[in-house]
C-alpha cells in the first residue's frame, strides 16, 4: 500500500540543509499497525506528513496503491484525502467556528454524504466516543483531552482505509488513552491500515510493528 | 453542504464584530454612492424617453456656411418641415417650435395676475401627436391650428386661474407695447423633468406668420434659420436611410436657392435620443450635457465602489492568519479548492447582501445630498421594481465578487501544511497586495482631498478677488415695460424719483446690462488711416453709470448729467486691442444705428464676465434709453428688508400689475460660479467618502495586526518597552505606507488640477501648502484610526496578553 524508497527531507537555509529524514525506506502493508517512535524533534510528524501527502519528500520515491505521488494531480490528491486517509493531529486542529457536531458532519459533507446517513453516522461517533453531551459546544469550550477525542472521532467517522494518527492519545489521561487505542486496534481488525506516533511502549505494543526514528534516520531493529 | 456554509458565514460575522461592522458600513457606503451616481446617470440617459415614439423622433438641424464659415445650429427654416412632409418618403409628420423664452423671459398676465416665463413656445399642432406629453383637457388635433390659441401646463393653470375652468380664458403676452391676447384652448400635464422642451405655454405655430412676428422678422423663406423643426418616420424608415434621403433633398431643394441670400445649407438629423447628451449645436436645448461628464461620473461611481471592496479584500487575507487552520483542515478533511472558493465567495456574498440593504437605505438619506449636487430629486422611488430588483441583485453579486475573488482565491490556493505553519513566503505575498491596496486608497484619497483644497481655495478667489467695482450691496430692479414711449419713459422716472427719496437708496442707475449679466455685441471701427475694426461688447447705460458701480476712470471722466448723448468709455482692454494710445475725443464708427460716436474716457478693466474668461473690450454707452431693462440701485447696507419693502410698495403703486422682480448683483455673480460650486461639492463629498473608506479598512487592519502581535507586544513590555516605543512600532509601518501615497498623489492631484484652474483666467495658483495640508490630515486621520489600536494595545496588561497565547 505504501512504499518509501530513499525519502529524504531537507530544510535549506543560506545554502545551509538541515536534514530532517534520511534515506527512509518502508513499506507498509494494507491492514498493518505501525507505530512510530523516536525522541522529539527525530522527525516522526514530517515522516507521518509526508505518508499523508500533506508535505513533499526532497529526495526519493513515494508510491501509494502503486501510484508515484510525485505525479499525482491536485484532484487525485484530493480525492484520497476525502475517501481514502484520515488523519489525526498532534494539535487537534479542529475547526473553531463549528461546533463538535459540525466539525464530525464536515468530512461527511465533502464526501456528499445524504443528510439521514449523516445524522446517522454522527449520532454513532458521539455516542462511540461519549461526547453525546458536547456536541453543540465549540472547540475552545472543550479540554485538550476533549478536543482530542472528537479529532479522533473526525478522522475515523469518513470510514477510511488508512488513519495517520500523531499522538493520538498524548492529551489523554491512561484510562481514556486505553479505550482510544482499544478502538484502533478494533479499527485495524477489521482492515483498516493504521500508523501511529507514540512515545509510549505500552501504546506502541498495540501495533505489530515499530519503527523507531532517530535524527532522520531509521534505527535498525 | 450550502447550510453548513451558511451557519459558518453568519458564525464569523457575528463574532468578529469589528470586522464585520467595518465591512458591512464600508460596502454599504459604497454601493450606495455608486448608487446614486448611477441613479444620476441614468437619470441623464433618460431624457426624451418617455416619448412613446422616441426612437422615430428626430431633429432637423442645419449646416450652414457663408463667407468661409461654417456653423452647425439646432434650428432650420420654418419652411422644412412641410416640405419634409410632403416630399421625403418616410416622414410621417413634423412639428415646428419656436421657443419665445430663449431670446427672453416673457412676461405674461391674467387679469392681475403676472408672472415672467422663459416657457413660453409656438408648436404645430402635431406637437401632440409627434411627442407623448400628454393633453388633459382639449382636443389634441385642433387646440393649436387657428392662431392666438394657446395650451397651457397644469402647474401654470393653477397660478393663474386658480379653481376657474382654464380653457376659454384670454391670457396676455407683452411684447414691446404691443399687448397679444391669446385664449386657452387646452390643458397639458407639465413636462417631466427630464424633457428638454421645458414649456409652460404652447401657442400655435400658425401665430408667427401673424403681422405680428412676421412683421418685424422674416419667416417663410428658406434663409429665416431660426425655429426647431423634429419629425417623425415612418417604422420601417431607417436612420440610414433618412439620411440618404435628406441628403437628396438638400441636393434638390436648398443648393443653390435663392432664398438663402447665398449661404449654403445642409440638413443635419439627430435622433431625439441622442440631443440631451451628445448634441454640441448653437442653439442646442440649454438643458444639454455632455455624456464625457457621465462617462467620468460612472468611473468615479465604480472608483468608490472598488475602494470600498479593496477593505474587504485587504481585512479577509488579513484575517486568513486566523482562517488558514480552519482552511487547511478543510483541505485535509478532502475539501476541493471549488468548494472552498464558493465557501468565501458565498460568505462575502452574504456580507455585501447585508451591505446592499444598508446601502439602499443609505441612498434614500442621501438623495438630498445629491439634489443640492445635482439639481434632480433622485430616488429609488423613481425606478420601477424591475429595475431595482436587477440593481439590488447586481450591486449584491458584484461586490460579493469583486470582494470576495481575490481572498478566495488566494486563500484556496494555499498548501495546507504550510497554512498550519504559516511559512514566510505565503504571509508575504498576502502582505504586499494589502500594502499595496492600502496604498492605492490613500493615493486617491489624499488625492481628492488635493483636489477639494484647490477647488475650494479657487472659490474662495473669486469670492474675495477684486473685481474693480463694488459689487456689494446693488439691487438690480427688472423694468418690464420699454422705455421707448414717452409715457413709459416718465412712468420710469417717476419710479426712481419716488424711491430716491429714501435715504438708504444711495444712488440709482439705469442701464441695459450689469456684470454678470447680458452685454451686446457690435462692430466698432476707429478713423483715420490704419483704421481697425473690432467686434466688442457694448453696453447703453446713463450718466449715472460709473458712480454707481464703482468704477475708476484711467483717463477722461464719467459721464455728467449734461452729458452729450452718445459718448463712450472704453475699457483698457478695448483701448489696447483697438490699438489707440490717445483714445479721449477720439471718435469711433459704430454700426449700432448711431453713426459715428466719441469717446470720453477710459474705464479701468474691471470684471463684468465670469472670472473664468479674460476682460474683454467694453464700450459703455450713454444714452439709447429706449434699451434700458435693469434699474440698479445702491443701497445702504443696513436694513435690506426694510429697504427692499420700500421698492417693492412703490413698484407696486406705480406698476400696478407687474411683478417687482430684483436680485442683488452679487448673488447673480455667484450664480456664474453654480457649476463650479456643484463640481467642488462633489469633489468633497467623493474625498469625504473616499478617506472615510480608507480609514474604516486601516482600522480594521490595525486592529488584526495588534491582534496579531499581541503575543510580541507582551514580550516587549515584560522586557520593558515604554508605550510610546510599542505605539511607534505598531503605527511606523501605516504611517510609511500613507507617506508612499503621498509621494503618488501629489503629482496626480497636481497635473488633474492645474488642467482645472486653466479654464479660469482668474486663478489661484496651488501652494506646496495644499499638499502638505492634504497629506496632514491624510496622516492625521490615519494615526488617529491606528493609534485608537495601538494605544489599547500598548497599556494592556502583559501578563494578560501572554496568557491568551
Ligand atoms: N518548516 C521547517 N523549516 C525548518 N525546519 C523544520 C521545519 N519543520 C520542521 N522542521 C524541523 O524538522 C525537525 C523534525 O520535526 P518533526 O517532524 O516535527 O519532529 P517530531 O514530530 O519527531 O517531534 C525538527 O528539528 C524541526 O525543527
Ligand atoms: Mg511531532
Amino acid at each position: 500500500m505504501i512504499k518509501l524508497s530513499a525519502i529524504e527531507k531537507y530544510y535549506e537555509n543560506r545554502a545551509i540543509k538541515t536534514y530532517v529524514l534520511r534515506n527512509i525506506n518502508l513499506e507498509v502493508k494494507p491492514g498493518e499497525f505501525v507505530s512510530v517512535m523516536g525522541p522529539s524533534g527525530s522527525g516522526k510528524t514530517t515522516l507521518l506528513n509526508i505518508i499523508g501527502m500533506l508535505d513533499t519528500p526532497s529526495n526519493g520515491e513515494y508510491y501509494f496503491l502503486d501510484e508515484p505521488v510525485h505525479k499525482m494531480s491536485e484532484k487525485k490528491l484530493t480525492e484520497l484525502h476525502k475517501t481514502y486517509i484520515g488523519f489525526v493531529f498532534q494539535s487537534y486542529h479542529l475547526i473553531d467556528e463549528l461546533t463538535v457536531y459540525e466539525n464530525l458532519e464536515t468530512p461527511l459533507l465533502y464526501q456528499k454524504v445524504n443528510g439521514n446517513d449523516r445524522k446517522g453516522r454522527v449520532a454513532e461517533a458521539l455516542d462511540k466516543f461519549n461526547i453525546v453531551a458536547k456536541k453543540d459546544l465549540f472547540p475552545n469550550q472543550l479540554s485538550g483531552g476533549q478536543q482530542q477525542l472528537v479529532a479522533i472521532a473526525r478522522a475515523v467517522i469518513a470510514e477510511p482505509k488508512l488513519i495517520l494518527a500523531d499522538e493520538p492519545t498524548g492529551n489523554l489521561h491512561s484510562e481514556q488513552g486505553k479505550e482510544i487505542m482499544d478502538l484502533l486496534k478494533e479499527l485495524n481488525n477489521q482492515g483498516t491500515t493504521i500508523i501511529q506516533v507514540t512515545h509510549s511502549e505500552t501504546n506502541a505494543a498495540y501495533g505489530n510493528r515499530i519503527i523507531r526514528l532517530k535524527d532522520g534516520w531509521i534505527e535498525k531493529a | 453542504m450550502i447550510e453548513n456554509y451558511l451557519k459558518i458565514a453568519f458564525r464569523n460575522i457575528l463574532r468578529n464584530k469589528v470586522y464585520s461592522f467595518i465591512n458591512i458600513v464600508g460596502l454599504s457606503i459604497g454601493i450606495a454612492s455608486c448608487l446614486v451616481i448611477l441613479l444620476y446617470v441614468q437619470y441623464e440617459f433618460s431624457f426624451d424617453r418617455f416619448n412613446k415614439n422616441y426612437s422615430r423622433i428626430y431633429r432637423t438641424a442645419s449646416e450652414i456656411s457663408f463667407s468661409g464659415k461654417t456653423i452647425k445650429a439646432a434650428v432650420s427654416s420654418d419652411k422644412l418641415g412641410p416640405a419634409l412632409k410632403d416630399d421625403v418618403p418616410g416622414v410621417e409628420n413634423y412639428t415646428r417650435i419656436f421657443d419665445l423664452g430663449m431670446i427672453a423671459r416673457q412676461l405674461v398676465k391674467f387679469q392681475d395676475r403676472s408672472f415672467y416665463t422663459r416657457g413660453f413656445m409656438f408648436v404645430d399642432s402635431s406637437f401632440f401627436s409627434v411627442f407623448s406629453y400628454k393633453l388633459l383637457e382639449g382636443n389634441s388635433s385642433s387646440a393649436l391650428s387657428v392662431p392666438y390659441s394657446i395650451v397651457i401646463t397644469k402647474s401654470a393653470a393653477l397660478k393663474y386661474f386658480g379653481d376657474r375652468d382654464p380653457v376659454g380664458q384670454v391670457v396676455q403676452l407683452e411684447q414691446g407695447d404691443t399687448t397679444l391676447n391669446f385664449t386657452v384652448t387646452g390643458v397639458v400635464a407639465d413636462p417631466p423633468s427630464n424633457s428638454s422642451l421645458q414649456f409652460q405655454f404652447l401657442s400655435s405655430f400658425s401665430t408667427l406668420y401673424t403681422n405680428w412676428w412676421a412683421h418685424d422678422i422674416t419667416i417663410g423663406k428658406w434663409g429665416t434659420i431660426s425655429y426647431y423643426t423634429f419629425i417623425l418616420s415612418s417604422h420601417s424608415q431607417s436612420a440610414g436611410n433618412l439620411r440618404k434621403e435628406l441628403a437628396l433633398f438638400t441636393e434638390q431643394h436648398l443648393k443653390g436657392n435663392p432664398e438663402l441670400e447665398g449661404m449654403s445649407v445642409s440638413v443635419i438629423l439627430q435622433p431625439l435620443k441622442d440631443i440631451h447628451l451628445r448634441s454640441h449645436l448653437d442653439y442646442d436645448f440649454p438643458s444639454n450635457m455632455d455624456i464625457q461628464t457621465l462617462y467620468i461620473l460612472s468611473v468615479i461611481a465604480l472608483f468608490l465602489l472598488f475602494l470600498a471592496c479593496v477593505n474587504f479584500m485587504n481585512l479577509s487575507t488579513a484575517k486568513y492568519v486566523k482562517r488558514s487552520k480552519e482552511i487547511s483542515v478543510r483541505k485535509v478533511l478532502g475539501a476541493e479548492r471549488a468548494q472552498l472558493i464558493s465557501q468565501f465567495l458565498g460568505e462575502s456574498l452574504i456580507t455585501s447582501l447585508l451591505a446592499t440593504v444598508l446601502g439602499l437605505v443609505l441612498v434614500e438619506l442621501l438623495a438630498p445630498y445629491a439634489k443640492a449636487l445635482t439639481g434632480v430629486g433622485l430616488s429609488l422611488h423613481k425606478l420601477n421594481g424591475g429595475v431595482i430588483g436587477i440593481g439590488f441583485v447586481a450591486a449584491t453579486v458584484v461586490t460579493g465578487l469583486l470582494a470576495g475573488i481575490y481572498p478566495a482565491v488566494f486563500l484556496s490556493s494555499m498548501e495546507p501544511l504550510s497554512l498550519f505553519k504559516r511559512t514566510i513566503k505565503s504571509v508575504n505575498l498576502g502582505d504586499a497586495v494589502r500594502k499595496f491596496l492600502v496604498v492605492f486608497q490613500f493615493t486617491i484619497s489624499i488625492a481628492l482631498i488635493v483636489c477639494a483644497i484647490v477647488v475650494a481655495n479657487q472659490m474662495g478667489y473669486i469670492q474675495n478677488s477684486d473685481l474693480g467695482f463694488n459689487k456689494s450691496n446693488l439691487v438690480v430692479i427688472s423694468l418690464c415695460r420699454p422705455l421707448w414711449q414717452a409715457d413709459e419713459m416718465s412712468r420710469f422716472d417717476a419710479y426712481r424719483t419716488e424711491i430716491a427719496r429714501n435715504p438708504n437708496v444711495v444712488s440709482t442707475t439705469a442701464s441695459y446690462g450689469y456684470p454678470g449679466g447680458i452685454f451686446m455685441k457690435s462692430s466698432f471701427q476707429t478713423t483715420g488711416k490704419d483704421s481697425k475694426s473690432l467686434v466688442m461688447n457694448w453696453v447703453p447705460v446713463d450718466s449715472e453709470y460709473i458712480n454707481v458701480l464703482g468704477l475708476h476712470m484711467k483717463a477722461g471722466v464719467p459721464f455728467s448729467k449734461s452729458h452729450t448723448q452718445y459718448g463712450m468709455i472704453i475699457n483698457e482692454s478695448a483701448q489696447r486691442e483697438l490699438g489707440l494710445n490717445n483714445p479721449v475725443g477720439q471718435e469711433l464708427v459704430t454700426y449700432n444705428g448711431l453713426g459715428n460716436c466719441k469717446i470720453v474716457g477710459v474705464v479701468r478693466d474691471f470684471n463684468y464676465q465670469s472670472l473664468r474668461n479674460k476682460i474683454d473690450p467694453l464700450v459703455i454707452f450713454d444714452g439709447k434709453q429706449s434699451q434700458y431693462q435693469f434699474l440698479i440701485c445702491r443701497i445702504a447696507p443696513l436694513n435690506y428688508q426694510a429697504t427692499l419693502n420700500f421698492l417693492k410698495t412703490r413698484w407696486d403703486e406705480i406698476y400696478p400689475g407687474y411683478p417687482f422682480d430684483y436680485s442683488f448683483l452679487d448673488a447673480d455673480l455667484a450664480r456664474l460660479y453654480v457649476n463650479d460650486g456643484r463640481f467642488g461639492g462633489a469633489v468633497n463629498g467623493f474625498a469625504g467618502l473616499a478617506i472615510a473608506i480608507a480609514c474604516l479598512g486601516l482600522f480594521g487592519l490595525a486592529s488584526f495586526g495588534v491582534q496579531e502581535r499581541t503575543k510580541e507586544i507582551g514580550i516587549r513590555k515584560v522586557l520593558g518597552a515604554s508605550v510610546p516605543v510599542i505605539i511607534k512600532l505598531l503605527s511606523g509601518e501605516f504611517v510609511k505606507l500613507v507617506l508612499v501615497a503621498n509621494v503618488i498623489a501629489w503629482p496626480l492631484a497636481y497635473y488633474v488640477m492645474t488642467r482645472w484652474l486653466q479654464g479660469f483666467a482668474y486663478r489661484t495658483g496651488i501652494g506646496i501648502w495644499i499638499f502638505i495640508l492634504s497629506g496632514g490630515i491624510a496622516l492625521a486621520v490615519a494615526l488617529m484610526t491606528v493609534a485608537a489600536h495601538a494605544i489599547k494595545a500598548a497599556t494592556a496588561n502583559p501578563i494578560q496578553s501572554l496568557r491568551y497565547e
